[in-house]
């Protein structure tokens, strides 16, 4: 692994076959003196979402065309089911959502990069469906909530399901610890149709525990399919 | 009486008891079967309008132009929403300041001067604010000076304040209303809310104004003679960049303090996209008839229609005592359907009587569960009193989603009927007078309705003893017309404020804190409002309840300790001091008036040193900047305009009032009414928790892994 100390001539670099390769070939050959140790590249996917979130934010415009509308979706902006989770109601909304996210996202593409995608698609979709059918009064949706809760469960579960296998009890421990206060959240939020420590009221919109529950479903269910293909990056 | 001025002050009720015309007032008229002919000498007019509380005082001298005594009725028509505070009139050289008495002891006293030939002044209110003056006798040749204060709050549409002086609302046609002598008018404007502009949509050409600084504004008018037979039409408009509270104070030494706190929507509010569904109901009474109301009316349906986009709907209705609708059904707001509105309604001629319960249950039937219904209707009020009850008890069976807006048309309106119909039916009430831009008023109401308004609105004050706010219970909040809460406090002391409402169907509690001052006597006129605001609360419970003697006590002992006249109590104004003692009547209102006037004379005072800073920033002391800025507004043209005048001076600093201020962030309608899932801090660092650990897990691994390899 120590391809990242030799130098490349600027003029010679060839096509990169992947982004992660392009980083990796430019900041060596910019920063020679340095190896940039793999697990430090933030994989893709991960980032293009961040950075959209981020850029939706952005423009008020954008965000209303890409949030999840019940009426356009009914129109047939069929994109709205899926970008609407990239669309925020302002910055207190999008720091905690991305932060999470680009950790989590992180971690789990690394880790399972076909499994992280079938998360992703899977509660990309499913929440959106649940509060069509199950919150017909609820007209608009945004967050990357529902997608971070679903990327926990599926880590979270992989990693409880590889250490009960490997008999390793303190990690269990801690783990389903983790796993038990995220439950004990979405159970208060479902309870009392609030959020702790989020000023919604501020903020200016109505919490919707049902995407964590749908997406924390969605990603224990992910969590324990069998693999489906060798894991990237590892 | 020989050679003494006796005047007589006579309050008259207008008939709407009978269904009867307004017999409103203009100026004076020499009457009472003497004949004779009486000039103004002098007509002079100041007002301070104190964060939307105005204070006109009213000085007159009338002259008796010929050879003989001649007695002089005085007519006199309080603007709309107006509480007359103090009536003084000068007799052998002397101002007499008059004292509000309960009403039938009022009477007596002023029916035994009558027996023994010498008469007080007396002035009644039945029901609303019109009243006439009589003076008698007014010798060969002589001068009769009067003071008449009264107190109103302005209304205020889209941020701006109108204030309205009455000269043109004469149902008299013998009142002459040229004056030979000086009329002059004065306005300070002091606002904790910058004033952005002045204007005048009567007198554009005679007013001159200027602003001292972002919250001191003033403008005047003087002329020699001419003609007053046109409102005097004043308006200026405030922005508040954000949502909030302003707190003024008026607090003596030796008793609690009084508060005005006014809630302001501020420009974060921005416009609601949706169409929402109109029912304009025109008044086409008879009474509707006088001074072209039905004219103004029409005209003012006109602006609210072209102010519609197609996305809205409507229907348009008149009524006498029957109902009248154009299309039966809600039609898009489409230039032809307008075109078809404007013909129907120029069809209208005001005849019969007025019954209005009909028009407004048929509008309800208008409402579409999915969308917003106004019901706007445009009426002088003169509605049957047997039908008020009714009326009343109707709005309050509205279905939800609607609501009543009441513009009252002409100055002669029945202002307290409408305003409690629109306060009881969630919406507003607004007033047009002839010399009103109603096209500007009915643009301003119609982004009214657009903006999104705070709804189900409390307001709660914990701490520094706060007790008896008034309003009890607060209308919605619209967009460009604040909400004013009055009320009373023991000691200096800070006090929460909390806002709690909906806004777009998201809940709003928000809590500032602000300091009430142990002595302030910047703000006397909100002691009077207060009271005048208590007193209103009271007559309407009693006219819900349709009790008159409801709550008489407690009106009396305010409207004495106040000198506010109202339909229980009366001003009386006595020869001397010493007839006010033979009847054991307290100068409370002389003391009140001193007092004011004292404290008045300091604000005018502060203010006159402000002129004079403003002044001293003239002519040489300008430096290169400013004068290329206005050498560039004299070559954009030779007059330059008020909102000219007022951006030259737009940095200068602002003096403040003895308020106290603060921002409320109220969501904008952009961000919200949607649904999302939020990661809150203890989420995040479970998340952030687990991300730890499974980087541990991983690097654990590995290293396992490499000494396995090893």
């Amino acid at each position: 692994m120590n391809l990242m100390t030799k130098e490349t001539p600027m003029t010679n670099i060839e096509c990169p076959r992947s982004v992660e390769e392009s980083l990796r070939k430019t900041i060596g050959i910019r920063a020679s003196a340095f190896v940039i140790p793999s697990s430090f590249v933030i994989p893709p996917i991960t980032l293009g979402v961040a950075i959209l979130s981020l850029a939706l934010m952005c423009s008020a415009n954008l965000s209303e065309i890409l949030q999840f509308d019940r009426e356009a979706v009914a129109a047939g902006q069929l994109w709205r089911v899926v970008t609407g989770h990239f669309t925020h109601w302002n910055l207190d909304h999008l720091f905690w959502d991305g932060v999470v996210f680009a950790v989590l996202g992180v971690l789990c593409e690394r880790r399972q990069r076909g499994r992280f995608m079938l998360c992703l698609t899977a509660a990309a979709v499913l929440i959106p469906a649940s509060v069509w059918l199950l919150l017909p009064e609820l007209n608009t949706y945004r967050g990357l909530s529902g997608l971070d809760t679903a990327l926990f469960t599926m880590l979270a579960g992989s990693i409880l399901a590889e250490k009960w296998a490997a008999r390793e009890w303190r990690w269990v421990t801690i783990i389903a610890g983790l796993m038990i206060g995220l439950g004990s959240k979405i159970a208060f939020e479902v309870f009392t149709q609030g959020t702790m420590f989020v000023d919604t009221v501020t903020a200016n919109f109505q919490p919707v525990p049902l995407a964590h529950v749908v997406g924390a479903l969605a990603g224990i269910v992910v969590a324990m399919l069998p693999e489906l293909r060798a894991p990237a990056g590892t | 009486m020989s050679a003494r001025t006796v005047a007589i002050v006579l309050g008259v009720a207008i008939g709407i008891l009978a269904g009867g015309r307004a017999q409103a007032a203009g100026l004076l008229v020499a009457d009472g079967g003497f004949g004779g002919v009486l000039e103004i000498k002098e007509h002079d007019v100041k007002v301070v309008i104190n964060n939307g509380v105005a204070v006109t005082e009213v000085e007159q001298i009338f002259q008796n132009t010929e050879d003989r005594i001649v007695e002089a009725l005085y007519t006199f028509p309080v603007p709309k929403g107006a509480s007359v505070a103090n009536f003084s009139m000068w007799i052998n050289g002397k101002e007499m300041i008059g004292e509000v008495v309960e009403k039938q002891r009022a009477r007596q006293i002023y029916e035994s001067y009558k027996q023994t030939r010498r008469d007080p002044g007396l002035l009644e209110q039945i029901d609303y604010k019109t009243f006439e003056m009589r003076i008698f006798p007014i010798g060969p040749g002589a001068e009769q000076r009067i003071k008449v204060t009264y107190y109103q709050e302005l209304d205020f549409d889209h941020d701006w304040a109108t204030y309205v002086y009455p000269l043109a609302t004469v149902t008299r046609s013998d009142i002459d209303q040229r004056t030979t002598g000086k009329f002059a008018l004065t306005l300070d404007v002091k606002s904790e809310v910058p004033v952005k502009a002045l204007e005048s949509s009567s007198h554009s050409d005679e007013f001159v104004a200027v602003n001292h600084s972002a919250n001191y504004v003033q403008a005047s008018l003087e002329t020699d003679g001419g003609n007053l037979s046109r409102d005097l039409v004043l308006a200026f408009k405030t922005v508040r960049p954000q949502t909030g509270i302003d707190i003024i104070t008026s607090k003596q030494t030796d008793e609690d303090g009084y508060f005005m706190l006014t809630l302001t929507a501020g420009e974060e509010l921005a416009e609601m996209n949706q169409g929402m569904d109109y029912v304009f109901i025109l008044d086409v009474s008879g009474s509707m008839a006088n001074d072209g109301k039905l004219r103004l009316s029409r005209n003012s349906v006109f602006a609210f229609m072209d102010s519609l986009g197609e996305e809205d709907r409507f229907e348009v209705m008149s009524f006498n005592v029957t109902t009248d609708t154009l299309f039966d059904g809600l039609q898009a707001a489409t230039g032809e359907r307008k075109q078809e509105a404007e013909t129907f309604l120029e069809a209208q001629r005001a005849r019969g009587g007025t019954v209005l319960r009909p028009a407004i249950s048929a509008a309800y039937r208008y409402q579409d569960s999915d969308r917003t219904l106004n019901v706007v209707i445009l009426s002088d009020g003169m509605t049957e009193q047997k039908e008020q009850r009714e009326l009343l008890q109707l709005i309050g069976e509205r279905p939800s989603g609607s609501r009543v807006f009441c513009v009252g048309v002409g100055n002669d309106v029945n202002r307290p009927l409408l305003q409690q119909l629109a306060e009881d039916a969630g919406g507003l009430a607004a007033f047009l007078s002839e010399e009103d831009s109603f096209e500007r008023q009915a643009q301003a109401f119609r982004r009214k309705l657009m903006r999104p308004a705070i709804r189900d609105l409390r307001l709660r004050l914990t701490g520094a003893g706060s007790y008896d706010i008034e309003p009890q219970a607060l209308p919605d909040l619209f967009h460009g017309a604040p909400l004013r809460l009055y009320g009373r406090y023991k000691g200096g002391a800070d006090v929460a404020v909390t806002i709690v409402g909906e806004v777009q169907g998201s809940p709003l509690e928000q809590t500032v804190a602000v300091s009430l001052p142990k002595i302030d006597p910047n703000n006397p006129e909100i002691e009077r409002m207060w009271a005048w605001h208590r007193v209103q609360r009271l007559m309407a419970e009693a006219r819900r309840a349709g009790q008159t003697n409801k709550n008489k006590d407690e009106i009396v002992r305010l409207c004495e300790g106040y000198s506010i006249v109202s339909e229980y109590a009366s001003f009386i104004v006595l020869e001397n001091d010493a007839e006010y003692k033979r009847w054991q009547i307290d100068r409370r209102n002389a003391t009140r008036v001193i007092r004011d006037r004292a404290d008045q004379q300091k604000v005018r005072d502060e203010l006159e040193r402000l002129r004079q800073q403003a002044v001293a920033q003239l002519g040489p002391q300008r430096d290169r900047k400013e004068a290329k800025t206005a050498s560039a507004d004299r070559a954009a043209g030779p007059s330059p305009s008020t909102d000219q005048r007022f951006a030259q001076r737009a940095s200068r600093p602002a003096p403040r009032n003895s308020s106290t201020s603060r921002d409320i962030s109220v969501p904008s309608s952009g961000s919200g009414g949607g649904g999302g899932g939020a990661i809150d801090p203890i989420s995040g660092l479970i998340a952030l928790g687990l991300g730890g650990a499974a980087l541990a897990s991983r690097r654990r691994k590995r290293k396992n892994e490499g000494k396995k390899d090893e």
